[in-house]
């Protein structure tokens, strides 16, 4: 089911340097999507575009079939998108259980037992927890939310090898499981690119699809 | 999660910064708390000041043919503003002489001269309550036997101990006053009092009539009596009190208004010496409180402003993050603002006790600073002289009681809610002016 489509998105920074050209496509729910290429390509500008975190500047992305800059984009980041960052990004102040609770009235223990912490961590400074324990809370705080698009720029880039599996099989849960979420994962990663259902390389301001 | 359990869990977890900002605004509020309850009590102490100074002035009507009359001093009592405290007055010389028509031995050592046909004359000061006069209240004359004269009097006179002892005079004795030049007009008076002067005169400085021994004090219709015919009272100077001295111009104006009199030729003259020297004391206070309490203000939000930039800069990752999960730029300046306000509810309160202790010495010392060059101007009420005087404390503000009030401590809450906002507006916008990307961006 098409939840996001893209039509003729165009970017460009102040000096004019195209980045996206006339990006064209459509991704749906319960669907993992991988977007490759090399740095510097526009991965994390076009992740920015459909995450409402700035707005393209020709073309128009469609979430649920509503003009994202008409529904408003603090209100689209609030309604259909959950980011999930390279760098945790969990507030230092507040517990799991409460960086949890940021998207989600729901008790945030049962979310972060399914992604693997214990009643203690779930309390326990997000500063004392790993990288990977920290990661998790970032994932579960995501699955908290009501989103239905999960955006994940570089999820395993600061894991070990054996975390990132971890991490790469929770985000497959949230797209494949119950919750049947769309995943759109920004990576180098080919070992996370290669689970994904939708392969897509972004070179020159184009998408191209691999797979 | 609600910004207000963000910023209830900010301010709980972060301690360091808490107390940091818990010091800060209670430095601030206790500087801003103590300066405001100072200029509650010089507002208070001015006011105190104004009703108990009750600044007068003074009409001299001695140059017009028929001076002040009765219906003129009943329409200026009637003045709005005016107080029923009122004195008349006129000065004029007479010869003293006993009730068979011998001429008095007056006082003439110490004279600089005796005019011809002043020889047995002295200063009469016709008063309608003598006690007011500027000799008895600055001059060091003082009563020592029989009453001061009233309105209720009438051709009495008070002399002086040296002349009642010369001519075997005491109260109850009568006198004849005659005029000078005119021999045939002349006024019998009771003696009523007798005064000494406790400063006596430079010797060599005045006339014979001048001497304090020569001087003495009649009502005024003795003086009427002896220089009209026409049996309606006459003074020469007026003096009347208003109750608010600040309010003296707008009375003066009102009773030019009065007709009757040829106010052109009446000679006004302000006597709110007292009263414009605790005014420029507490105008100089003021002043200084005030500038006290702007430079505090704007020194505390620059302060804060650039405490929290460096700390609004340091949390630009969860700026970023609560906006990428669709929180407003509002909410989350809100919890900034909120943040500081839970801090600032105790310090307010606190810096309650804390400014009640300091409150009185700085006030003290505000009111020294302010007090340091003061100087006094007296008019003599006589109109005719002016000196200068050096600081007179009985009419000046030496102290001031300071107070912290429950209305200054709720002035404070507004005036640091301000502070905290405006210093909060300033240290977010770099970062709230910002798309949501380029915060995420700098996060990265």
């Amino acid at each position: 089911m098409g939840i996001l489509k893209l039509k003729g998105v165009q970017y460009s920074y102040d000096n004019n340097k195209k980045v996206l050209n006339s990006i064209s496509t459509q991704m749906e729910k319960g669907k993992v999507y991988a977007i490759l290429g090399p740095s510097g390509c526009g991965k994390t500008t076009l992740l920015s575009l459909i995450g409402g975190l700035d707005e393209p500047t020709s073309g128009e992305i469609l979430c649920k079939g509503e003009n994202i800059s008409k529904v408003g984009l603090a209100n689209h980041r609030k309604r259909n998108v959950a980011f999930i960052f390279q760098s945790y990004n969990l507030i230092d102040y507040m517990n799991p259980s409460e960086n949890v609770k940021l998207t989600s009235k729901l008790p945030a223990f049962p979310i972060l037992e399914k992604v693997g912490l214990t009643k203690e961590e779930a309390r326990r400074n997000v500063l004392k927890l790993s990288g990977g324990q920290q990661q998790r809370v970032a994932i579960a705080r995501a699955l908290a939310s009501d989103a239905d698009i999960l955006l994940a720029d570089e999820p395993t880039g600061n894991l070990d090898e054996d975390t990132a599996e971890g991490i790469t099989e929770l985000l497959l849960e949230s797209a494949h499981g119950a919750a049947q979420k769309c995943v759109i994962i920004v990576t180098h990663s080919n070992e996370l690119a290669k689970k994904a259902d939708v392969l897509l390389r972004l070179k020159k301001g184009a998408l191209q699809l691999l797979q | 999660m609600s910004l207000w359990k963000r910023a209830y869990l900010h301010t709980v977890r972060k301690k360091g910064k808490t107390i940091l900002m818990f010091c800060i605004l209670l430095i601030i509020s206790t500087l801003i708390l103590t300066c405001l309850s100072i200029q509650a009590a010089t507002d208070t102490a001015a006011l105190n000041i104004r009703k108990s100074l009750m600044g007068s002035f003074t009409i001299n009507a001695k140059h017009i043919d028929m001076q002040l009359g009765d219906n003129v001093v009943s329409e200026i009592l009637n003045t709005n503003g005016i107080t029923p405290n009122y004195n008349l007055r006129s000065y004029y010389h007479a010869e003293y002489r006993s009730l068979d028509g011998q001429t008095l031995k007056i006082t003439t050592d110490g004279a600089v001269e005796v005019p011809e046909g002043y020889e047995y004359a002295g200063k009469i000061v016709s008063n309608a309550h003598s006690d007011v006069d500027t000799y008895f209240s600055e001059a060091g004359f003082e009563l020592i036997e029989g009453h001061h004269i009233t309105t209720d009097d009438s051709n009495v006179i008070i002399i002086s101990e040296t002349l009642a002892s010369q001519n075997g005079l005491s109260i109850g004795d009568h006198l004849v006053l005659g005029a000078i030049e005119e021999t045939d007009y002349q006024v019998e008076a009771r003696i009523v009092g007798i005064f000494k002067a406790a400063i006596p005169l430079e010797p060599g400085i005045a006339p014979s009539y001048d001497l304090y021994e020569n001087v003495s004090f009649s009502d005024n219709k003795t003086y009427s009596q002896l220089y009209y015919d026409d049996g309606n009272n006459h003074y020469q100077y007026g003096d009347f009190y208003a109750a608010d001295p600040a309010d003296l111009d707008t009375i003066i104006s009102n009773v030019k208004t009065i007709s009757g009199i040829t106010w052109d030729e009446c000679i006004i003259t302000k006597n709110d010496v007292d009263y414009q020297n605790a005014k420029t004391t507490l105008e100089a206070l003021q002043n200084l409180v005030t500038i006290i309490i702007l430079v505090v203000i704007a020194i505390s939000v620059v302060l804060l402003a650039l405490v929290l930039s460096l700390w609004i800069r340091n949390r630009i990752h969860e700026t970023g993050v609560l906006l990428a999960m669709g929180f407003s730029k509002r909410n989350i300046l809100m919890q900034h603002i909120v943040e500081i306000l839970m801090i600032a509810v105790l310090t307010f309160a606190l810096s309650f006790a804390t400014s009640s202790v300091i409150a009185q010495s700085v006030g003290d010392r505000l009111l020294e600073q302010a007090t340091a060059n003061d100087q006094i101007v007296v008019t003599s009420l006589t109109g005719q002289e002016t000196e200068k005087n050096t600081v007179d404390t009985s009419v000046s503000l030496t102290s001031i009681e300071i107070a912290v009030s429950l209305l200054d401590l709720l002035l404070i809450y507004v005036i640091g809610t301000g502070i905290i906002l405006l210093s909060v507006l300033l240290a977010a916008y770099p970062i709230m002016r910002m798309k949501p990307k380029e915060i995420l961006i700098k996060m990265s």
